[in-house]
């Protein structure tokens, strides 16, 4: 079988879409209140050395992604436990993220229509996206990437005049804390969860590829979050954090003359793709684990199987909006810790070490 | 067998235009019955009524437009409006909603309370005005005449777009409002709409403030109080000053707003807690109903300085008037002091209205008169 590979253009694509999907609309750094944005840019930079320590495993193992390092380094049957954490991480995060979208889609458009239809229908295109492979994936977003960075600038254009600087005043109001709490929940979501990339980036190009691809994507993508957080509290002020969808509710604001109102449609076309480049990730990476785990030759063979099982344990998951809201605030953040920070610092550590005893070895 | 494939194939396809045609659950346009605006009153009994506005397209030649009202009554202001299809069999349609008209009752008694639904629910648009109704009910309001739309709360609407050119009513919107309601300290104000008589026929008129602290109403200002309130918020930006007598002159002019800035400054001066007001206006001569002749530059400096000290004085007097008899902060003093200065605001926070009737405030107003429009010297009458 021909060997797929991604240019780093179409990663970086990847990895700033993954980043944006969600966030754009869900908002971020709520605890912090008008200081949400300083929480942004100290998660980036909180963020760096994290990036590298992910660029690195990827140099260090070229083509491997992350389950074949686990066993590489830990052996074979911790390997395979902490493979199994991983693929119930980006199971359980591909849920969310559909969750998430069935629940703005019908809270904002479809209220009569039931949970399950929009959730399914992305749902069934992630599948297809995934069956197809990472190659499709990512063409498939770079073609719509244009249009979706067209749409925020725009939309933040012709919010100009609703904005009122005043909100964002006073800086660093609130303490310190209640920023430094901001900026972990921005580092949990949706900054680290680029953690998944490492179970899925086997295909790029050359061995620098993964450091470029993780600085330039987590940097557009950064900036593009952080000012759509100080839009939102320009425009939303100390509601801001009340609202489920506040880039939402923003852009329902933008009212220039009589003929341009109601682009807050156009945000949620933003939101359909950054939550189908976010799924499709997710479950590439857990159907990748599975067919690794148990030594699978494809991991075609079960995409179908596990993309199903994701829309029915998104749907029943949480029992309500509310519910999932409280989750995502206060639990997820030290949930994906481990996941996100410890694992891959202690797999980085360990194998350093073996890389840099393993040439005397061979001697 | 491979027509026999695309026979199939073509037939399946057909079928999936029929599933995919359309929602199933879609909503016909004279279905619908499309809210304009509405007015929400409280009964003896406890339970609302909500008035609303009825847009009826009419769908022959000539689009007209025209409404009609339907009342509805309910514990709740949702249970009041899916009442509504028990009056006109047909489900609301609120996205297009412009006002929302509270009576005096429901304005005292608390505005959150009505207003929740309006914010929270993802039909009604945050861009909703709030309004309050001088008359005795909110109904009033929508069954008054009116002069230049076909329907009302439409015209309102435009009513308070446009009112940043008069500077005699606040717009406050559903969102501005939810934000100044939830912001500590601040009080918020809330157009104020009134009937008034033309020639037998009764218009709504929008001029003056409700006074709201926290979200109750405790007061009402008038339409030049608004004017010297908006100053204070660096929200005026046109309207007239008219100018009579008490600057010296022997018949009224009209001087038109071009522009405002008004800062407002905290200053703590020896551990007392000062607000420095700094109005910055410019205006145009347009209107001179007397002989004067503003040619000489001393004369203009001199209507400048008689101008400002008016304005000046109206502005302290409706703060003096705001302090002692309400205490609440509708200037936004404690919002500016959250901004400027926080571990200040921190420490006077929690007893904030005290703090506001106490402090100390130093209005310093200046008028700039930019022209005379297109006359340079004054009509002279009778030669």
């Amino acid at each position: 079988m021909r060997k797929e590979q991604i240019s780093d253009k179409e990663a970086i694509i990847l990895i700033m879409m993954f980043i944006i999907g969600t966030t754009l609309i869900v908002g971020t750094g709520g605890n912090a209140k008008n200081d949400a944005w300083i929480s942004g840019i100290l998660a980036t930079f909180s963020f760096i050395p994290l990036l590298l320590i992910f660029s690195r495993l990827l140099s260090l193992f070229p083509g491997k992604d992350l389950f074949d390092i686990f066993s590489m380094v830990f052996g074979k049957v911790p390997g395979k436990i902490l493979s199994a954490i991983y693929i119930w991480y980006s199971f359980h995060l591909g849920g969310l993220v559909l969750r998430n979208f069935g629940e703005f889609v019908n809270v904002v458009a479809f209220p009569e229509t039931p949970l399950f239809i929009p959730m399914l229908c992305l749902g069934i295109v992630c599948i297809a996206a995934v069956y197809l492979g990472i190659e499709v994936m990512s063409r498939t977003t770079a073609i719509f990437v244009p249009l979706i960075i067209s749409i925020v600038f725009v939309v933040l254009i012709l919010g100009i005049p609703q904005l009122r600087m005043d909100y964002i005043q006073p800086i660093l109001g609130n303490g310190f804390t209640t920023i430094l709490v901001g900026a972990f929940s921005t580092f949990s979501f949706p900054m680290a969860e680029t953690v998944i990339f490492l179970c899925i980036f086997t295909s790029l190009q050359t061995k620098k590829s993964p450091k470029r691809v993780y600085i330039w994507g987590t940097f557009i993508a950064a900036s593009m979050i952080i000012i759509i957080t100080i839009r939102n509290i320009a425009v939303l002020g100390n509601l801001a954090g009340n609202f489920y969808f506040p880039s939402y509710v923003a852009a329902s604001r933008i009212r220039v003359g009589n003929f341009i109102q109601g682009v807050e449609v156009t945000v949620s076309f933003v939101f359909i793709l950054g939550v189908f480049v976010k799924c499709t990730v997710c479950l590439l990476a857990a159907c990748k684990g599975i067919a690794k785990v148990f030594n699978l030759k494809d991991y075609r063979s079960i995409v179908v199987q596990t993309g199903l099982l994701m829309i029915y344990f998104s749907y029943t998951v949480y029992y309500t909006i509310i519910e999932m809201n409280y989750w995502i605030n206060k639990i997820y953040p030290y949930y994906a810790f481990p996941m996100q920070v410890i694992i891959p610092v202690i797999t980085w550590i360990i194998a350093e070490i073996k890389k840099s005893r393993q040439p005397l070895t061979n001697k | 067998m491979k027509k026999f494939k695309r026979v199939v194939m073509s037939i399946i396809i057909f079928i999936n235009l029929l599933f995919t045609a359309g929602c199933w659950n879609y909503r016909e346009l004279d279905d619908l019955a499309i809210v304009a605006g509405a007015a929400i009153d409280k009964g003896a009994d406890g339970q609302y009524t909500i008035t609303t506005e009825i847009v009826e397209v009419d769908g022959s030649n000539d689009t007209k437009s025209t409404s009609k009202l339907v009342s509805m009554r309910g514990k709740t202001i949702l249970d009041a409006i899916r009442n509504g299809i028990s009056v006109t069999g047909k489900k609301l349609y609120w996205s297009h909603c412009k006002v929302a008209i509270l009576s005096k009752e429901v304005a005292e008694e608390g505005v959150t309370t009505v207003l929740d639904i309006f914010i929270r629910d993802a039909e009604i648009r945050n861009v909703v005005n709030i309004l309050y109704s001088q008359q005795d009910t909110a109904r009033e309001i929508l069954e008054g005449q009116q002069t230049t739309e076909s329907i009302k709360s439409f015209a309102l609407d435009k009513i308070l777009k446009n009112e940043t050119r008069l500077s005699k009513a606040p717009k406050t919107d559903l969102l501005d409002f939810s934000i100044e309601l939830q912001t500590k300290g601040t009080s918020t104000v809330i157009p104020a709409v009134h009937l008034e008589d033309v020639k037998g026929s009764m218009i709504p008129r929008v001029a003056g403030a409700a006074i709201m602290k926290n979200d109750k109403m405790v007061g009402e200002l008038g339409e030049e109080e608004t004017k010297d309130l908006l100053f204070v918020r660096n929200e005026v930006k046109g309207g007239v000053l008219v100018r009579d007598k008490e600057v010296g002159l022997s018949a009224p002019i009209s001087l038109e707003i071009f522009g405002n800035k008004t800062k407002v400054k905290p200053v703590v001066e020896s551990g007392k807690l000062k607000f420095k007001v700094e109005i910055d206006a410019t205006v145009g001569i347009d209107e001179i109903e007397g002989n004067e002749n503003f040619i000489d530059d001393n004369a203009v400096k001199r209507l400048e300085a008689s101008t400002s000290k008016e304005t000046q004085k109206n502005v302290e007097e409706l703060i003096k008037k705001i302090q002692s008899e309400y205490g609440t902060d509708i200037f936004k003093f404690g919002e500016k002091l959250r901004e400027k200065d926080i571990n200040k605001w921190k420490s006077v926070s929690d007893k904030w209205e005290e703090v506001f009737r106490n402090s100390e405030v130093d209005v310093d107003a200046r008028v700039h008169v930019k022209n005379s429009a297109l006359l340079y010297k004054t009509l002279k009458k009778g030669g």
